[in-house]
Order: C-alpha cells, then structure tokens, then sequence
C-alpha cells in the first residue's frame, strides 16, 4: 500500500475515535453501540500502521493491489453491520408497536372501570 | 357466542358515526370496539362525543398495528370471536350472523365477493386473482376474494393474531395460518358498499408494493417462518 494511502487511514481512523468518543462522552450514544466503531476505528489504525494485515491476505487471495482487498472488506463489513441494523430497526418498530397497543388497552380498560364506579 | 367487531379507523371522519350508530341501533347482539390509529381529524372527537367504545392509539401504526389492538383487547376479555369491520362503510352489518355462523366449522371466515359484478376489476382484479392462484399453489385451497378485508376470526385464530410482528389482517396471514398452524378457513358470499366519503388509501405506488410484499410472503417467506 502506498504511504499516502496509510496516511489516509491513518488520520481516517483517528478522527473516527474522537468522533465516536465524544459521542458517548455528550451522552448520545451508548457504549454498547460505540464498542463497533472503537473496534473498526482501531483496526484502520493497525492497518495503516502495518499493510501486511491486508497485503499478505491479498496475495493469498490473488488481488492485484492490496488496497482493492482494503475496500472489499470494508464493503463487507458495512454489509454485515447494515443488515443487523436493519434488524434492530425492526425490532424497535415491534416494541414500539406493542407499546403504543398496550397503552390503548390499559387506557380503555382502566376508563371502564372508572365509568363503572 | 360473544362476538367483537373491531373497526380501525384512521381519519374516517366523515363515516364513522354513520356506520357505528347503524350497529349500535340494529345489531345489539355484537360488541364493537373502534381503534383509533392516530387520527389526524376529528375522528377521536366524534368518538368521545358520541360515548362510543374506542382504543386510542397514540401514534399512527397503520391497518396491521390498529387491527391487532384491537384483537388484543379481544383476547384480554376473552371474546370467542372478531369481526374486522371497516370504518368506511364497505362492509354491511345484514352479512355478520353469516358471517359468525361460518365458524361453527371454520377458525376463520372470508367475507368474499363471489357473484361477478361485485369482484374487483382494472388492475385490483388482477391483483386479487394472482393472490388466488398464489394461495391456492401453497396452500390447496381455493379462495375466490383474498384480499375482501371483512373477516371472522374464532378464539384459536384470536390467540395467533395477538402477538407477533408480521400477523397483519392481510392474506398472506391467512395462508400462513392456513399452512403453518392448521387452521380452517371458509368464505361466505357477500356484496359490498361503494364508499361514501373519505379516499381510499390505495394508489398505483402502494398497490404494487402491496402486492410485491404478499407475493413474496406468500410464495417465499412463508416456508421460513
């Protein structure tokens, strides 16, 4: 990989942390869901610091530049990660849903009762 | 036999002291409840005013959240049945002891237009004809009006619609239910109303992704849930 290359990363990934931490630290997200970014953030470090996390795999794999391994599995990863939110966008959607059901009930039940007192 | 219509209205205005006053007056022998869905009109107003039984949802859920609070509510009190009842005036009140006798051998009750000029044309014809044929292909059975959204359900059907993410009052529940979890479902004819007032929610872009969505959950889906 080309010096410019880790340089990018380098300062990609640094600025990610900052980011991600003060996030946590102004309370508008939880830690659960930083430990990813932290995680992704740190690992773009170790690998502008050292290339041979990408470029030894690459030539395992038969990539003509390492950098395009880089981007495949960046690509992967977001993959992954788009689709477990999604997931979790969707669970939310059911709690939410069962909520809002709930509170109609109880609040229809409980003006019955009051109406029968 | 206890018996529960419940009528999800949303912005329905404009029908829904008509058509409820008309089942309070001539059909005593069923319980209604309305389920507001987040009304942006006086919809909840009218129901107040009026002393009418109502869930008030406080925020928008669309048909599938509204219909299954209202199912909710039934399983709570233990009704042995649910009607799902439109707001609009579409569905007519002569049809219900039709429709509850049907569920002496049925978990659950189409409302269907059989006779020829009461079937949907133009494109929701096809629409519904391709749902036919899709049901029919997964499940056996033939059900000539999938999409007709006036619908009895018994207590067993009742405890399946309660809980759960993706039980929407919408045929590829029914065949779900039908294939899965063995319930019986029959059809008794009915005609329909035209609409009075108020708009119809369908339109060109939410009519193919309704049927992009019941197709694949009918011909896919299914067999992973």
């Amino acid at each position: 990989m080309s010096l410019g290359i880790r340089i990018v990363l380098l300062l990609g990934a640094l600025a990610m942390t900052v980011f991600v931490l003060r996030s946590i630290k102004k309370s508008k997200m939880r830690i659960e869901d930083a430990l990813f970014w932290i995680f992704l953030s740190l690992f773009i470090l170790l690998l502008s610091i050292f290339p041979a996390i990408a470029v030894i795999p690459a030539g395992w794999f038969g990539f003509q530049a390492p950098v395009n391994f880089v981007f495949l599995l960046f690509i992967a990863i977001l993959l992954v990660k788009c689709f477990t939110m999604s997931r979790h966008t969707s669970q939310l959607e059911t709690k939410i849903k069962e909520l809002t059901q709930q509170i109609a009930v109880d609040r229809l039940d409980h003006y019955e009762r009051s109406k029968r007192q | 036999m206890r018996a529960l219509l419940v009528i999800p209205a949303y912005n329905e205005a404009d029908n829904i002291e008509r058509v409820v006053d008309e089942i309070i007056r001539d059909y005593p022998a069923y319980d209604y409840v309305i389920v507001n869905d987040g009304s942006s009109d006086a919809t909840p107003d009218i129901c107040r005013k009026n002393g009418y039984r109502f869930l008030d949802l406080p925020i928008n859920l669309g048909l599938a959240g509204a219909f299954q609070a209202g199912v909710k509510y039934a399983e709570k009190h233990s009704y042995d049945c649910v009607i799902q009842f439109d707001a609009d005036g579409q569905h007519l009140p002569e049809y219900l002891d039709a429709m509850v006798a049907g569920l002496a051998h049925a978990d659950i009750v189409l409302g269907s237009r059989m006779s020829k000029e009461d079937q949907p044309t133009g494109m929701r014809g096809v629409g519904s004809k391709l749902l036919t044929g899709m049901i029919k292909l997964t499940t056996g059975q033939r059900l000539s009006d999938p999409t007709s959204g006036f619908r009895a359900y018994n207590a067993r059907a009742i405890h399946e619609l309660a809980f759960g993410p993706n039980l929407g009052p919408e045929p590829d529940t029914i065949s779900y239910l039908m294939r899965k979890k063995g319930l019986r479902v029959a059809e008794v004819p009915v005609r329909m109303a035209e609409r009075t007032a108020g708009e119809s929610y369908l339109n060109w872009k939410s009519s193919s992704a309704y049927m992009a969505r019941m197709s694949l959950s009918v011909l896919l889906i299914q067999f992973f849930r």
